[in-house]
C-alpha cells in the first residue's frame, strides 16, 4: 500500500519527468520526422475512426462491468434517460471531443507549424495560440477521462462482490458515496 | 480510492463499493459484517489504498499532445498534465488517510 502520509510520489514525478524529457529530446533529434509522423497521424482516417471507436467501447465496457458486479458508477453525462444512456452518450459526447478536437488540430498544425494551407485565414498569432490552448485542454480532458473509464472498468472486473451477513448483495448508496 | 481486505492466504481481495469511512460502510452494508464470497469479514479488516496514479497519466497526455506544439509545448504539457493529475492524487491519498483512521 503507498503512503499516503508522503506529501509527493517522487516516484511517479521521477518517472513524469522522464516520459517529459524523453519526448522533448526526441522530437529535437528527430525534429523534421516527428513533424511528418504528427502530421500522418493528424491526417489519417484511423486516427478518427479510435477517436470515435475506443471512448464508445470503453464507455459501453465501463456499463457492463458496473452491471455485472451491481456497482453504480458516477454520472458521466446525465442519468435523466438512464444509466446506459448515460455511458453510452458518454462514449458519444467524448468522441465527438476527442475528433473534433483532432480536426481542428490538424488544421491549426499544418498552417502554423508545416507551413501549408491556410485553414483559419483570419486569425492572428494571438488568436491561434488561444485556440491551440483551448483545444489541447479539451483534448487532455477528453482522453483523461476515457483513461480513467477504462481503468475504473477493468478495476471493477476485479473486485468481489460484497455481501451482507444475510448474503444479500450489497448495493451501494450514490447519495452516500458522493458526500 | 480501492477498499480491500486480506483473505486467509495473504491475498488482497478488493470490495465492489467505496466509502470515505468505515461507518459509511457499515451503513451501506446494514451491519459490521459481510460476506466477500464465502469468506466472513468485519468492516474494521478494511483497508484503503490509492488505485490510480494521474500524475504520470497527465503528463504522458498532457506531453504527448504537447508535441503539436513544439519541445516548449511538450515541457508546459508535460507540467501542467503532471500537476493536474498531481492534484488528483493528493485528494485521493488524502481519502485513503481519512479511511485508515476512521
Amino acid at each position: 500500500m503507498s503512503n499516503p502520509k508522503r506529501k509527493y510520489d517522487f516516484k511517479s514525478l521521477a518517472v513524469s519527468a522522464v516520459i517529459v524529457a524523453s519526448l522533448a529530446t526526441g522530437y529535437l533529434l528527430f525534429l523534421q520526422e516527428v513533424k511528418q509522423i504528427v502530421r500522418v497521424v493528424l491526417e489519417a482516417r484511423l486516427t478518427i475512426a479510435l477517436a470515435w471507436i475506443v471512448p464508445i467501447v470503453v464507455f459501453l465496457m465501463h456499463y457492463f462491468k458496473h452491471k455485472q458486479k451491481a456497482v453504480r458508477g458516477d454520472v458521466i453525462i446525465t442519468q435523466q434517460f438512464g444509466v446506459f444512456a448515460d455511458n453510452a452518450l458518454g462514449g458519444l459526447v467524448y468522441g465527438t471531443m476527442i475528433s473534433t478536437a483532432i480536426t481542428l488540430l490538424k488544421g491549426l498544425y499544418i498552417q502554423s507549424v508545416i507551413g501549408e494551407g491556410v485553414y483559419f485565414a483570419d486569425l492572428g498569432k494571438v488568436d491561434v495560440l488561444t485556440v491551440f490552448t483551448g483545444l489541447a485542454f479539451l483534448l487532455y480532458h477528453a482522453i483523461v477521462k476515457v483513461i480513467e473509464a477504462a481503468r475504473e472498468a477493468h478495476q471493477v472486473e476485479h473486485t468481489e462482490q460484497v455481501l451482507n451477513a444475510q448474503k444479500e448483495v450489497v448495493l451501494p448508496k450514490d447519495e452516500e458515496a458522493k458526500q | 480510492m480501492k477498499l480491500f481486505v486480506t483473505n486467509q492466504y495473504g491475498e488482497k481481495v478488493y470490495l465492489n463499493l467505496t466509502a470515505y469511512s468505515r461507518q459509511q460502510l457499515t451503513n451501506q452494508i446494514g451491519g459490521n459484517a459481510f460476506f466477500l464470497g464465502n469468506e466472513f469479514y468485519r468492516v474494521n479488516q478494511v483497508w484503503a489504498e490509492v488505485d490510480s496514479n494521474s500524475t504520470t497519466t497527465g503528463a504522458a497526455v498532457g506531453g504527448i499532445i504537447g508535441i503539436l506544439g513544439g519541445p516548449i509545448g511538450i515541457l508546459v504539457g508535460g507540467v501542467l498534465g503532471g500537476l493536474l493529475g498531481n492534484s488528483a492524487d493528493d485528494q485521493e491519498a488524502q481519502q485513503v488517510r481519512l479511511f485508515n483512521n476512521s
